[in-house]
């Protein structure tokens, strides 16, 4: 945390031959007792706690059935497209004198009201697909240490053979999360901090109250 | 330039020093001179004291231990053990679905005696509601197979897509073959009013008829069934 300001964990996946690798990598991968992996990744954790140990498998039972999990994965890519498909607008009619303008985007917007210009940002052609995508809160069903497999309910992002990040849910409890603490109990450690940063006597004031 | 000049104003005429610099003869110079070849690599002097060590780079330290690069093995891997996780997880729930394979066979499109396009489906819900209709298109995906039936109830076109191997699925039957193959998959002009078969019912009703005659609710149908029936429809208990 001094460090870099953030707890993360990186974990690494697959294998890479180590004539492809280079010698600044391959010392930090024997540095730290760990095979050469291809794809690597950091994973944030909120403190301390959720570190793992250098060298520690993740296997396929680190997902709890039931649980709910996010993936991240960089969806197919889908090369140029038009305005229709990329940006779900309607074209112009097939037939009624609209001539070799039935996919374009028609207008690209105001006159000199709008600044003369064309807005930046404004939805336009171009290179659709390929970037990464989250989907979040689906249920794990079924997990196989042995085959490596996590059987998730719903569509996962990328095309088939494509490396997906998965990761605890953000927006759902915490698989293994304890019940929450009382009121009362969170009152008092309250009072605590307060006490702590402005000193003894304000404490004997709260006390009363 | 060494050679003081000959004029009185120096300091602020340039382009005269210039002109008379350029006047003067060039110095020869050898080209040899230019390049010393390559600068001779010196050793460090042997058993150099350490007082001296904190000058070297820290690569060239006597007390630098080169560093080892020992690269680790990999643990064996999962996907070699399954390459295919999608057909295996397939293989798992169709056996869970169906575990005898009576409805698979149904719905298998190398059977010929199996449900196609165009036959007269008859589907019995767990709760015990049954749909019937024509099966306008089947969709053969593993366990995700459907297929799309179309009766007319009071009238009133309806279309259900069911999912064949879904657990609320209770039977399914094939009431009645198409007479003659439809020349396509789909026979979505079913829709049409020119085409549309109307109600299924009339015929359904004949199947639950003969099924009702063969197999028989009461106990004493099996022995009927073991002696009446000849050049028989058998098929009746193996379509169920």
């Amino acid at each position: 945390m001094k460090e870099h300001g953030y707890w993360a964990v990186c974990v690494g996946m697959g294998r890479k031959d180590p004539k492809n690798i280079t010698k600044p990598e391959l010392g930090h991968f024997s540095a730290q007792e760990v095979p050469p992996k291809r794809y690597l990744q950091e994973f944030r954790v909120r403190d301390e706690m959720g570190m793992l140990s250098v060298g520690e498998q993740i296997k396929a039972s680190w997902f709890l059935d039931g649980q709910f999990v996010d993936t991240r994965a960089d969806c197919k890519g889908k090369g140029f497209q038009g305005v229709m498909k990329r940006w779900g607008f309607g074209g112009q009619p097939r037939s009624h004198g609209h001539s070799l303008s039935h996919r374009s985007l028609g207008s690209t917007g105001n006159g000199q009201g709008g600044g003369s210009r064309v807005y930046p940002g404004k939805k336009m052609p171009g290179r659709m697909g390929g970037q990464r995508v989250t989907v979040q809160n689906l249920k794990v069903l079924q997990t196989d240490d042995e085959k490596g497999v996590v059987l998730v309910n719903g569509a996962v992002a990328g095309p088939k053979g494509g490396v997906v990040m998965i990761q605890d849910a953000l927006k759902k409890a915490w698989p293994d999360a304890p019940p929450p603490p009382k009121p009362a109990k969170i009152a008092e450690e309250a009072r605590k901090a307060v006490g702590a940063k402005l000193g003894s006597a304000p404490q004997e004031k709260l006390k009363t109250e | 330039m060494a050679q003081a000049l000959p004029f009185r104003s120096a300091t602020c005429c340039c382009r005269r020093a210039v002109k008379f610099a350029w006047s003067l003869p060039a110095q020869k110079r050898s080209m040899l001179s230019l390049h010393a070849g390559p600068v001779e690599r010196l050793d460090f002097p042997p058993q150099l004291p350490e007082q001296y060590w904190s000058q070297l780079p820290k690569r060239m330290r006597p007390d630098q231990v080169k560093r080892e690069i020992k690269i680790h093995e990999n643990p064996p891997s999962e996907w070699k053990t399954c390459k295919e996780p999608v057909k295996l997880i397939d293989q798992q729930q169709m056996a869970i679905l169906d575990p005898t394979g009576a409805r698979a066979r149904l719905f298998d499109p190398k059977n010929p005696d199996g449900a196609k396009a165009g036959d007269i489906i008859l589907a019995t819900f767990k709760t015990g509601e049954p749909f019937s209709g024509v099966a306008m298109s089947i969709k053969w995906r593993g366990p995700h197979t459907s297929v799309l039936l179309r009766n007319q109830l009071t009238r009133v076109g309806t279309e259900m897509d069911i999912k064949v191997f879904s657990p609320l699925v209770q039977s399914m039957e094939v009431a009645q073959k198409a007479a003659k193959r439809p020349r396509r998959a789909r026979l979505y002009f079913l829709r049409k009013p020119k085409h549309d078969m109307g109600s299924v019912q009339k015929i359904v009703d004949g199947y639950l008829r003969q099924r009702a005659i063969l197999t028989g609710g009461s106990p004493g149908g099996a022995k009927r069934q073991q002696g009446g029936v000849r050049g028989g429809v058998r098929g009746g208990t193996r379509r169920r």
